[in-house]
């Protein structure tokens, strides 16, 4: 598991707090923009046009800031779409490019995309290359073993909890029991 | 298992609250906007009716979204169907799409959002091979229910036929993509 549950379920929460937050004073707001100018008894002079634009102002500034959470949450839901394709790894690197191709980015969004998990942490257990266009793999849980080919005798990385292709010869395995060479 | 049950229940939980709550205000407001009796006596019934429609459409959104989440549930489950049926992992978009009735780029668009939001799990969409590829893993002992294809992993297995290197689901019949033979995956243990 690369993806650090408890940062994202805070940060989720905390955005939907914001929402909320921006939501409810809005639909007031609008209630009130109503009110200001359908309302026939009300006495309209230059204070109550002022009123009428700040309200209107404030509820633009609230819808701006409903929208601009939006995004980082559907950013963020991002992160497991990555975190998917990093739990399927075989032998523990996997490159940007792979993972490009795999999601249907652009290779320059998927590392601005990393870099930023990585960066706030919502991605853990990931080293990112610097210049080289790798993820390196580092769980802590000494998931990958590396075994011996069956067909081939080639040595070859896979998960514990999972299986994975030789690279020479094609072949799937999985891991048994005092494999691990 | 490629569907989140937990993660399915909660958020219909959620959303079944959040529309109950709005439901009965939503009711109200619908009703007065339309009833002409409510403003008998009002300066501006106009406006009051403004603000009630405003507030019915509000109080309306939470149950529209309720329904638009059961319908979005119940195609994941149709597409965790169609997963644990496959027999070698790979599922061709055309060929899913096909099953599903519905267009390629509706069908990634849908499994994408899904695989976003952890309603799919186990399985990712490979833009490249324009297909789904399921997970090789075997899941904690405890998720496993007999009979569910949480017992039944990926094996490698050899065509007894050409001796092609085959990933095919434990205990299930396939057929090999080279030589057309049928063959019979042992069980994972």
């Amino acid at each position: 598991m690369y993806l650090n549950n408890s940062k994202i379920a805070t940060a989720k929460i905390v955005n939907a707090f914001i929402i909320a937050a921006c939501a409810i004073p809005a639909a007031f707001n609008v209630i009130v923009i109503i009110f200001m100018l359908f309302s026939t008894t009300l006495d309209r002079n230059i204070v109550t046009s002022i009123m009428t634009a700040t309200f209107i102002f404030w509820t633009f500034a609230e819808v701006g800031v409903i929208v601009w959470r939006a995004i980082v949450l559907r950013r963020l839901s991002r992160c497991r779409l990555y975190n998917s394709l990093l739990e399927e790894d075989h032998d523990g690197i996997i490159t940007y490019d792979s993972v490009a191709s795999m999601t249907g980015y652009k290779e320059a969004a998927v590392i601005k995309d990393l870099m930023w998990f990585a960066k706030h942490k919502y991605l853990i257990n990931v080293t990112l290359g610097r210049t080289a266009v790798r993820v390196d793999l580092l769980s802590d849980a000494n998931e990958f073993i590396t075994v011996a080919c069956p067909s081939c005798g080639a040595h070859v990385n896979i998960r514990k909890n999972g299986g994975g292709k030789c690279e020479h010869c094609g072949t799937f395995m999985r891991v048994k029991e005092g494999q691990n060479v | 298992m490629y569907k989140n049950v937990k993660k399915m229940a909660v958020s219909i939980c959620i959303w079944a609250f959040v529309q109950v709550f709005f439901l009965v205000p939503g009711i109200t407001c619908w009703w007065i906007t339309f009833d002409s009796s409510a403003y008998d006596g009002l300066n501006d019934p106009m406006m009051y009716r403004i603000a009630y429609l405003f507030v019915a459409i509000i109080s309306t959104v939470p149950f529209v979204f309720f329904w638009i989440k059961v319908v979005q549930l119940l195609v994941i489950n149709r597409f965790n169907t169609l997963f644990e049926a496959d027999a070698d992992g790979f599922i061709p978009v055309a060929e899913l799409a096909k099953e599903m009735g519905m267009s390629e780029a509706k069908l990634i668009k849908k499994t994408n959002n899904a695989i976003r939001k952890g309603y799919l799990i186990n399985c990712n969409y490979s833009a490249s091979q324009r297909a789904f590829l399921l997970s090789d893993k075997t899941g904690k002992p405890e998720t496993q229910f007999p009979g569910m294809p949480a017992n039944q992993p990926f094996i490698g297995v050899s065509c007894p036929s050409c001796a092609a290197s085959l990933k095919i689901r434990a205990t299930t019949q396939g057929t090999c993509p080279f030589c057309g033979r049928l063959i019979q995956a042992p069980p994972a243990n």
